[in-house]
């Protein structure tokens, strides 16, 4: 447990010192000060925009540090062979690859209080009024951030950092648009059309299972239950344990 | 005793599903406790193969290799190893007691344990003024210092090092070897890579040649230089491999 909790503490100073996160983190600052201006043209829905946007800016720039970053860190340790140091020492590959996990999560973690504890001041002194829904659906979205995380981390196994880390970007947004996929089923003619986006939309995770953006903005009861959870631990576990067999076969 | 036991071990790298020439071809070597054993071998020898095989970085096709009797790759077999590899790079964004503290947990030394072996240890490799100092600004020297700290760090009893020498000034390397002899004196057991062959004679007590993946000669470095009729163990090493140098394979 322990060498889990060094390399999660190495991963996330390294991450946090790394000027590309507190671009990405002033980028979606100035998102939020952003969301005041567009509250301001929708007449009558300033709040609700403000939450919508603030929300939005969270996961997109979540999800940027979530794919450019890991896919940074880890090629940038077996690029430079430091982590020839770490595996040299009496910790299993296993145990590398959740170190890795767990540092990356406290980056997003980190990255969603910074950024909750911006916007929540700025939006009560606009006369908003704090309510539950937001909060879980900042905890969905840590959901997907720790499901997009094991994605980079499988995807970085494998291939070159650039390649990974817009694969698991994209990829995080196609997997927002998996109900869409079915929808285009029906305009499509072709068996073979159809069948490939069947198998499209059974192969990615679907994300909008974890966004409750719209159900914030408009201060909805959500209703997250047992299944939510078991389906972000499974698809979790799918990617973790793919970077972990990766990982483990790898030949440094 | 026995600190290092590898036997009969094969590696071949694949590039794209096919094997490349073997880097390791059925090689065997021990080393005893009270050894330090200079190996050495041309560039593309299978050195740095070898210590990868050790480590558990890369796994043999065939053979097998102990470390203190724990089979590798075995985590336990890396408790007491101490590994400075060529050109270490750490992460340069902390400080040599950062590192430090972190080698330290990986090896599950405790927070008290970790602080009173740091300093005497950053003392040791003359860093302990740079203690506070991001190791992304050392000079080369500095950091091959502060890798040999962080190799002694759990107290080995077998120090691996590759090209521990290089990129150390004549003053650091009188230095360098100083603080092996020392370790070494401590009961610490020696594996060593390098091409500074002067240094190798100096420190080794035993070596081995390795070619093609292939220990081709083994034995104390007197006993080699007297039967071949060489001064030196460079111009043994240079008679032995100027028409063979794998630079022309």
């Amino acid at each position: 447990m322990i060498s889990i909790y060094a390399i999660a503490l190495a991963t996330f100073m390294e991450a946090v010192r790394n000027k590309i996160v507190w671009a990405f983190g002033a980028l979606a600052i100035l998102a939020i000060l952003v969301s005041r201006a567009l509250g301001w043209v929708s007449s009558g829905e300033d709040l609700k925009v403000m939450i919508d946007v603030a929300l939005g800016a969270m996961l997109i720039f979540g999800l940027l540090i979530a794919s450019f970053i890991s896919s940074h860190l880890l090629y940038q340790e077996e690029e430079k062979k430091s982590i020839y140091l770490v595996l040299s020492k009496p910790v299993s590959r296993l145990e590398y690859v959740l170190g890795k996990w767990f540092g990356l999560m406290g980056v997003l973690l980190s990255h969603i209080i910074v950024m909750l504890s911006l916007f929540l001041p700025f939006f009560l002194a606009q006369g908003g009024k704090y309510h539950n829904s937001l909060l879980v659906a900042v905890f969905t979205m840590m959901l997907e951030f720790a499901v997009v995380i094991s994605l980079s981390l499988a995807l970085s196994a494998l291939t070159s950092p650039l390649f990974s880390a817009v694969m698991t970007f994209v990829i995080s947004l196609l997997c927002h648009g998996v109900e869409s996929i079915l929808e285009l089923q029906q305009y499509v003619n072709s068996v073979l059309a159809k069948r490939a986006l069947s198998v499209m939309y059974h192969l990615l995770p679907n994300f909008s299972n974890f966004d409750y953006k719209l159900e914030a903005a408009h201060n909805m009861p959500i209703a997250i239950n047992g299944y939510t959870f078991l389906y972000a631990c499974a698809w979790l576990l799918l990617f973790l344990g793919s970077a972990v067999v990766i990982t483990q076969n790898k030949q440094l | 005793m026995i600190a290092l036991d590898i036997q009969n071990v094969s590696h071949t790298y694949k590039k794209w599903g096919r094997s490349l020439p073997a880097a390791l071809n059925n090689l065997s070597l021990q080393v005893n406790q009270d050894e330090v054993y200079g190996f050495l071998g041309p560039n593309g020898a299978g050195k740095t193969t070898t210590i990868k095989t050790i480590l558990g970085l890369l796994r043999p096709d065939f053979g097998t290799i102990k470390v203190l009797d724990k089979t590798v790759p075995n985590k336990s077999s890396r408790q007491y190893i101490g590994y400075l590899p060529e050109n270490p790079y750490f992460h340069t964004f902390l400080t040599p007691t950062e590192s430090c503290h972190f080698y330290g947990r990986l090896f599950g030394l405790s927070r008290k344990e970790r602080q009173k072996r740091i300093s005497p240890l950053l003392e040791r490799v003359e860093i302990l003024p740079l203690a506070k100092s991001r190791i992304g600004t050392f000079s080369k020297g500095q950091r091959q210092r502060f890798g040999l700290a962080q190799a002694l760090l759990n107290n080995p009893k077998l120090l691996i090092l590759d090209e521990p020498l290089s990129g150390l000034d004549p003053l650091g390397r009188v230095r360098f070897k100083e603080i092996l002899s020392k370790v070494h004196s401590d009961g610490v057991a020696m594996f060593l890579s390098s091409h500074i062959l002067s240094d190798v004679e100096g420190l080794c007590s035993k070596i081995g040649m390795v070619y093609k993946g292939c220990l081709e000669e083994e034995g104390d470095v007197k006993t080699l230089l007297a039967s071949s009729g060489h001064l030196d163990l460079e111009s043994y090493f240079v008679n032995r491999y100027k028409d063979k140098d794998s630079r022309n394979d």
